[in-house]
Parts: structure tokens; sequence; C-alpha cells
């Protein structure tokens, strides 16, 4: 009797597609995703943060922690040396800006005064980072502390194992400075605000689409399209709902990261830049909600496939962790998501505080994948009509 | 919002030499037939004879590889035919309604869809919750009705827009014979208004009792077309059937060819029952039997129907 009722369950699981791709096959494409992007992180494997020097210090010791940091095969450093009469910080910090290099580091005249009075008021080095790539921060700052010890080894000849440098107070300090946002908190929230709304858009828009599969098994489809309306018309109305549902709910969002984590929403610049994404995004995954929709012959079979096809584009769009994180070819497979380009243009809009112009590339093609999904869904629907 | 018809002496509906295949099935082939101004027109038909796909094909939701539709004499491609859709109310099988909304947003909904707005659309939606009875419980979501409210409201989500030819495929499929009843008389209300209406069904009584004329379908071919009575009596021509009540089982009894004895009935046909009755009657007794009551009748319409589709119609 047990038996029978297990193999209930296996027959079921057996003739179900899309549970079985949900039970063993999504976890193996997340396992993989996962793993390749942090087995990246792996120093042994880690690509190198490019960085941007900008030497103040005219002494040897700022030569040699130069030197040093152009030995460290963890940092591909390049040194600026001519501004044509600007201030060399700033052109760092404008390549930092632009995304020429991962971050900027600044050595500041007198920077190894301690070595010389460990009283004496030494400047911090400065690390110039994007607070929406957090990472490069950090790594940044790890390099630069490993470096500084060995310079204190160094120029104080204390290079003894036995004592290992252990009790050794640092004559150096260091000092992250956003050249991009202001504050790090608040460039987190953006990014999550992002992150989670235009995944949770995509799951929003796609599980009310059904009621396109709703309309066709209850018959309301057939006495619908008898109707004046035609299937254009039908599929342009749920469009246009799915549409200004995912407008709101990502709007909900991005009004409790202001109310209740301090985003930086109501400027004039921020806003207009979150309409234009949000309309956009909105528009293009309303669309992308009804092509699922066409493409399914049930509910059951439109909550599988969602689930797959959304987790997977999240993971790799940059929903679920940073595309920064990923090496150069996940990077580029991410592009092919809906995810990445919306994604980029709220960057844009929240950290980089580019132009609205600059927003042109996301709009395009999130206009087009709109574009196309709307005309594959027109196609697809004629199928939904045959079969109810 | 009735459309107006240019020619009122023409047929209502005509189909002529409709033909559908689907891949290897042939669905409809050559169907041809007249629907008259407010005429009520049983289609019957086992499953697979192309009944649905007639409909659809009505309705404009399937495009025939061949033939076409008339509407009041005037061809149409209802495919794309505003006035076509506008003559024309479609009533599915299924319950094809909004479940979530009430009746009132239903009807609206269907109503709007169908063109109507404002004070028109507010007074056919009145008179809707009337002719349907549901006027009490207009503004409940349709989820907890019976049955039979709502089969009574998917009827009438399609005859707002007063069509000329209302489609009805299984209308009281689910229902009991109460509600099977209130129904009826809805759509004899919408006859009499003017409408003519086509009736599938697989309830060979009901189609007995509502309808002026039959047509049987099968294997996508029109088998036969005229009134019940007229139909069983062609087909059967002159034949009556006698069903024989005994006192007990027979032992033995050979009431000759055609007859069928089962416990204590005995069934078969005749030509002629004032001439062949006494001999029947004569070899009962003689097998010792006694007659406890014996019926004369016209086939019905489902000896009709078996013996033209040569299945039964739940088959």
């Amino acid at each position: 009797m047990i038996w029978t009722i297990f193999r209930i369950g296996w027959l079921h699981l057996k003739r179900d597609r899309v549970a079985l791709l949900l039970t063993f096959a999504l976890p193996i494409v997340f396992f993989s995703i996962f793993a390749v992007v942090f087995s990246d992180l792996d120093t042994d494997h880690l690509e190198a943060l490019e960085a941007v020097l900008v030497l103040e210090d005219e002494g040897t010791t700022g030569e040699r922690f130069a030197a040093l940091l152009e030995q460290e095969p963890a940092l591909l450093t390049h040194r600026l040396e001519t501004g044509d009469g600007r201030a060399l910080r700033e052109i760092a910090a404008e390549q930092v800006q632009e995304r020429l290099v991962d971050v900027g580091i600044v050595v500041p005249s007198g920077f190894a005064d301690r070595l010389s009075d460990s009283s004496s008021e030494a400047p911090a080095v400065q690390v110039l980072a994007d607070s929406s790539n957090p990472l490069a921060g950090e790594l940044a700052s790890g390099i630069l502390n490993a470096v500084t010890v060995r310079l204190t080894f160094e120029e104080l000849g204390m290079i003894d194992e036995a004592s290992g440098g252990e009790a050794l107070d640092s004559p150096f300090s260091f000092e992250t400075i956003d050249v991009v946002g202001d504050d790090e908190d608040k460039s987190a929230v953006a990014f999550l605000s992002a992150g989670i709304g235009v995944m949770f858009l995509l799951f929003a828009v796609s599980g009310r689409s059904g009621i396109l599969i709703d309309e066709k098994e209850s018959g309301v489809l057939r006495r619908v399209l008898a109707s004046k309306l035609s299937l254009g018309q039908l599929l342009l109305g749920h469009w246009l709902f799915l549409a200004a549902l995912g407008f709101l709910q990502v709007t909900v969002m991005f009004v409790w990261g202001w109310a209740a984590f301090g985003l930086d929403l109501w400027t004039a610049k921020h806003l207009t830049g979150f309409v234009i994404m949000t309309a956009v995004s909105a528009a293009a995954a309303a669309a992308f909600g009804l092509f699922l929709a066409s493409l399914c012959r049930t509910r059951i079979q439109l909550a599988g496939v969602s689930a797959v096809v959304i987790l997977v584009m999240s993971a790799l769009g940059g929903s679920m962790f940073p595309r920064y994180l990923m090496p150069e070819g996940l990077k580029k497979l991410g592009l092919l998501t809906f995810n990445a380009w919306a994604l980029d243009g709220y960057q844009k809009v929240f950290w980089y505080e580019t132009g609205l112009a600059d927003l042109k590339p996301q709009v395009l093609v999130l206009v087009a994948v709109t574009l196309v999904f709307l005309l594959a869904t027109r196609m697809l629907a004629s199928r939904l009509v045959r079969d109810s | 919002m009735s459309i107006a018809v240019e020619d009122t002496t023409a047929p209502s509906l005509s189909a002529r030499r409709v033909r559908k295949r689907f891949g290897a099935v042939q669905a409809l082939d050559g169907v041809s037939f007249d629907l008259n101004p407010q005429e009520w027109l049983g289609l019957l038909g086992p499953n697979g004879a192309g009944k649905t796909t007639l409909m659809s094909s009505i309705a404009g939701l399937l495009r025939p590889d061949e033939g076409e539709f008339e509407l009041f004499g005037q061809r149409v491609s209802p495919w794309a035919s505003s006035r076509a859709r506008a003559l024309l109310g479609i009533v599915p099988q299924e319950i094809a309604l909004y479940s979530l909304l009430s009746s009132r947003e239903n009807l609206e909904v269907f109503g709007r869809l169908h063109g109507l707005t404002g004070p028109d659309l507010y007074q056919r939606v009145k008179w809707a919750l009337g002719w349907t009875g549901l006027a009490s419980r207009a503004d409940e979501q349709i989820g907890g009705f019976s049955g039979g409210m709502k089969r009574r409201l998917n009827i009438a989500c399609a005859v707002l827009h007063e069509p000329r030819v209302v489609l009805l495929d299984e209308p009281t499929v689910g229902v009991d014979p109460q509600g099977r009843r209130k129904i009826w008389h809805m759509l004899d209300e919408l006859r009499n208004n003017g409408a003519a209406l086509i009736h599938s069904s697989h309830q060979l009584q009901e189609i007995e009792t509502t309808c002026d004329r039959v047509m049987i379908l099968d294997h996508g071919s029109l088998l036969a077309s005229g009134r019940v009575g007229d139909l069983a009596d062609t087909l059967a021509a002159g034949l009556k059937t006698v069903t024989i009540f005994f006192n007990r089982p027979p032992d033995s009894l050979d009431l000759g060819e055609g007859f069928l004895i089962q416990g204590r009935i005995g069934e078969g046909s005749v030509r002629d029952a004032g001439r062949e009755l006494p001999d029947l009657l004569a070899r009962i007794s003689s097998a010792g039997l006694e007659v406890v009551s014996l019926e004369v009748s016209t086939p019905d319409l489902e000896a009709v129907f078996s013996g033209l589709t040569g299945t039964e119609l739940r088959d």
C-alpha cells in the first residue's frame, strides 16, 4: 500500500518535466553559477585589480612603496605622472568614476613620516573607490596593508622571521574615499532596491500573466474573442496592466528604501532617472511575463518555467550578487539577461550620477526587448486560441 | 443596441458546404443548413462528431477551409466582421466567467466588450440580473454560486448585446432538472424576443422537449435534419415500437424476428400493429403467459440517433 503511494509520487515527478528540471537541473545550474563566481575569488585565480597610482610623496620611501605595489601580482598598477595642469588625484578619481580602473591609490607627501618619528601625524594613504564595487576597495586596502608591512620591515630593518612583526604597530594609515557615491550604506540600499526589485518585478508579472492561461482554461478567451475585442487588443490590455503593476511594485520598493533606509530618491535627476528606468523595466518585464504565459499550457507549467528562467536570469543578471564579482565570461553572458540591462541603468542613475542621456543604451535595449517579446507573444497566442 | 438586419425574410443563419480539417481528421465535411428566424435548432452528435468545430466556425473562432456562412442573407467572414460579432451571441460549454468577480461585474465586463456603455449598459445589466433571477446576489463573487446560477449567468453574459443568433454549447450540463427548466424558460424568452438558437446538447430529452428542429452530425457530416417527430417517422419508415410486460419471465417464447426478451419484458418493432399484434398475443398465450401491459409507440429520438450513428449518444 505504501509502495503504491510512493509509486504515484514517482510517476507524477517523472512525467512532469518542469518539476524534474526544478528538482535536479536548477540546483546544478545555480551551483555552477555560484561556483564560477566564487571560485574566481580564490587568490590563486584572482584577476588582477586595476589601479591608478598617484605618488605625491617625492622621497625614496614613496618610490620604494610604488615599486612594491608594481611588483604586487594581484594589482595591475598604472602610475599617473602628468595631469596637464590638473591635480593628479582629481584625474585618478575621474578614472574610477568612469570605471576605467577599479581603484585609485594616492600616496600623499609625508605618508611615511612615522617611520622616522612615531609621534608625528602622517597623512593616510588614500584608496579612491567606487562604493558600488566595494570588493575592489576592500581588496586594494588588503594589498596596501601587505605592501606597507613589507615596507615597514625594510625601512626599519626588522625583517626577522622570529618576530614576524606581529607586535609591530603599523606606522601607516589608510583611508578609503568613495569617489562615486558619498554614502556607502545608501549605495548598498540602492543596489538592493534595484536588484531585488527587478527580480520580484519578474516574479510578479509572470505570476499575474497566468491570467491568460486561466482565460484559456475557463473558456473566457473564446468568449472574449467572440466579442468586439481582438486578440491583439486583449494582449495589449493585459500588457498595460502588468506594466503598470510592475511600475507600482518597483516604486513601492524604492519609496520604502527611501523611508526606511535613506535612499536618495527625491532629487530631480534621481527621480527622473528612476521613472525612466522603471517604466522601461516594467514594460519589458510585462512583455516577458506574457511571453512565458503564452509559451506554457498550464498554470503549473508557468510557475515552474518562470521559477527556473527568472532565478537563472537573476543570478546571471546581477540581482543576486553584483556582476562585478563575476569573471568576464559570466559578465558578458549576463548581458543576455533582462536584469543586467535594468540594473546597469539603475546603477547609472543612483551611483554614477550620469546624465539621463547616458541611459540611452539601457533604455533602447529594454524597449527592443519589450517589442520582441510582445511580437513573440502575439504569434504564440494564436496557438492559445486554437487550444481553447 | 440590437443591430438592424437588412433582409428579414432570409434565414437568420445559413451554412454552405463548410469544410474543416485538422490533420488527418475531417472535422466538418460539407455541412449545409439554414436556421430560420426565431427557430430553436437542436444539434446532436456523439463526441468528436464536429459540433464544437461547427459552433466555433460560426462564431469566427475557427476559419473553415471551404464554404461560407451567411447572416440574414449577407455573406460574412466572422473572423473579422464586427457586424457578425454584433449579431451573434456565444454561450460556451465551460463556465466562461471571471470567478473572482460578482455577477454584476461579470455582466458589465462582457457588456463593455460587446460595445455597451453608459445607460445602455446599465439597463441591460439590470435586465440580465432580473432575467437570471440573480438580482438579490448581484454583488456577490460568483465563486460560491450553484452550478445552475453560474449557467444562467453564463448565458446572460452572451446575450447582453441582444444578438439575433445565439449559439449554445451544452448550456445546461451539470444542472439539476429544476435548474434546467429555468434555463429552458429563459431561452424560450430569448426566442420569443426574436433570437434564433442553435442548441448543442447531449441531453436527448432536452432536445426533444425544447427544439423545433434537430440536426444530427457525425464524422463531420450532417446525417439528418428535421422536426423530431418527422425525423423518427422518416427513419423508422412506419415502424412502431412494441413493448410487452409479462406476468413472469418466459421459459421459452419466440415473438419473431427482431424481438428481444429480457426478464419479464419483450420489445421489438412491427410495421402494421393492427394485423401483427393478434399473432403476438396468441404466441404469448400459447406459452402460458399473461400480458400485464402492452405499449405501442413511435420510435424516440434516441432510437433515431442510434439508428443513424450506430452509437449511443454518450459514446
